[in-house]
């Protein structure tokens, strides 16, 4: 990343408390490296920026996170957009997990423009806010965009083992030297992509005629059918897979519910798995 | 008797007057804040100098130009800061401070990994590829990859 911020939402906080940040607009050409990622092809020429600071590398230096999964979970926000030529358009250049917050730029404060410092200094009077507030999830999984990412990549990479540790065995017959087909069928399938080792798509959640596999619905669905002969199993496996529970009786897992009711979320990230946040962890004001 | 029982209702009514203020009609008590008043919509408390009230612990590298451009910056807006090595830094010497910066010059693959425990929850922040790479040892999503 280099010295440059995407324009977006000035509501967060960050942009106006205790410091007013007003970023001096400008216009880039579209970084290259966009394109080669999905949805790259379709960003227009030129995109807004700001300078958070005036280095002398200007292009690099800095780091951005994949977006990829990062807005997950409610223990984490992406506060800028980090202007970069490595990563997706949309990877984090300033961005919160739990109680850390990553500054991604490299610059000390005397090459930051005026903007950068009063963000700079927000960011510090914000990340305050979160003393005590661990990350809810750690990575334990990679988001199901790299399904999509690593399908396109299957004839640039030469790693002959790349194919057998990113997808299933039986893909490679249809798909091996096709990637157009195969980032195809994992957005074809996009809501029921999980992974254990390799990206798999779960016809188990298909069979009980659910739309994702992340959604509260889908775990509310599921804890109903416990009640059904005919995909109580079925239920009772997804629940396994797709929680950190591992009860076996109904009641158990409806009394889970009721007592967690509204406080679930779904994170790839942490091993694609329904997870409950902690009665008082969010912290509910303006951002 | 009689007389008494009214002078003594009058002083009663005479001083219940007095001690509310006379015929005036009370406004209401304002409603207390509740005691779960959300402290993050409180304005950032400056001292008198106008500096921010807050206490700063920057672990970077001792006697860098780095460090000095980062404390000379810091200085000037916060009430307190303090430095000490990343290398060394252990979660311990957050204790005390509002707020923990781990930061390093140089190439950010060569700083230095502290070992931070997991039970530390302070708040932090982290800088450049330095922090990528600490986030990296959390298994966060604000590391490197």
């Amino acid at each position: 990343m280099g010295d440059a911020a995407h324009v977006g939402s000035p509501a967060h906080i960050v942009f106006s408390k205790p410091f007013i940040v007003n970023p001096t607009v400008e216009e880039y050409d579209t970084p290259s490296g966009y394109r080669r990622f999905p949805g790259g092809k379709e960003l227009p020429d030129k995109m807004k920026v700001w300078k958070v600071q005036n280095s002398e590398k200007k292009t690099y230096g800095g780091v951005v996170a994949r977006s990829y999964g990062f807005t997950d979970s409610p223990d984490a926000e992406a506060i800028v957009l980090g202007v970069n030529n490595g990563k997706e358009y949309g990877a984090v250049g300033i961005g919160r997990h739990g109680n850390f917050l990553q500054w991604g730029y490299s610059s000390p404060p005397s090459e930051m423009t005026e903007a950068g410092q009063k963000l700079f200094l927000n960011c510090l009077c914000y990340i305050k806010k979160f003393d005590g507030k661990a990350p809810l999830v750690t990575r334990k999984g990679y988001p199901r965009d790299n399904a999509v990412r690593l399908a396109a990549l299957i004839n640039r990479i030469k790693d002959k083992s790349f194919f057998e540790s990113t997808f299933p065995a039986e893909l490679k017959e249809k798909y091996d030297g096709d990637p157009d087909g195969l980032v195809e069928y994992y957005k074809d399938n996009f809501e029921f992509i999980y992974r254990e080792r390799t990206f798999l798509i779960d016809s188990d959640l298909k069979t009980l005629g659910l739309s994702s596999n992340r959604t509260i619905e889908t775990l509310e669905k599921l804890i109903e059918l416990l009640d059904s002969d005919e995909h109580s199993e079925t239920a009772q496996k997804l629940l396994i897979r797709y929680t950190q529970e591992s009860f076996e009786k109904r009641e158990q897992w409806q009394n889970w519910h009721a007592e967690n009711k509204g406080r679930f979320f779904f994170s790839d990230f942490g091993g694609y798995k329904f997870f409950v946040v902690p009665e008082g962890y969010l912290i509910t004001d303006e951002k | 008797m009689k007389k008494y029982l009214m002078l003594f209702s009058l002083l009663l009514l005479t001083s219940s007057l007095l001690l509310s203020g006379g015929c005036k009609k009370q406004p209401p008590a304002p409603p207390k804040e509740p005691a779960t008043a959300n402290p993050t919509t409180a304005k950032t408390p400056t001292a008198a100098d106008g500096k921010i009230e807050m206490s700063l612990y920057y672990a970077g590298h001792p006697g860098s130009k780095r460090e000095k451009d980062f404390v000379d910056f810091l200085n000037k807006h916060f009430a307190k800061i303090e430095t000490g090595d990343l290398a060394a830094f252990d979660g311990s010497q957050a204790e005390g401070f509002d707020v923990t910066i781990l930061d390093y010059d140089g190439d950010g693959f060569k700083s230095p990994r502290p070992r931070i425990p997991h039970t530390f929850t302070g708040p932090v922040m982290t800088m450049g590829v330095t922090g990528a790479f600490i986030s990296g040892q959390r298994s966060l999503k604000t590391d490197y990859l």
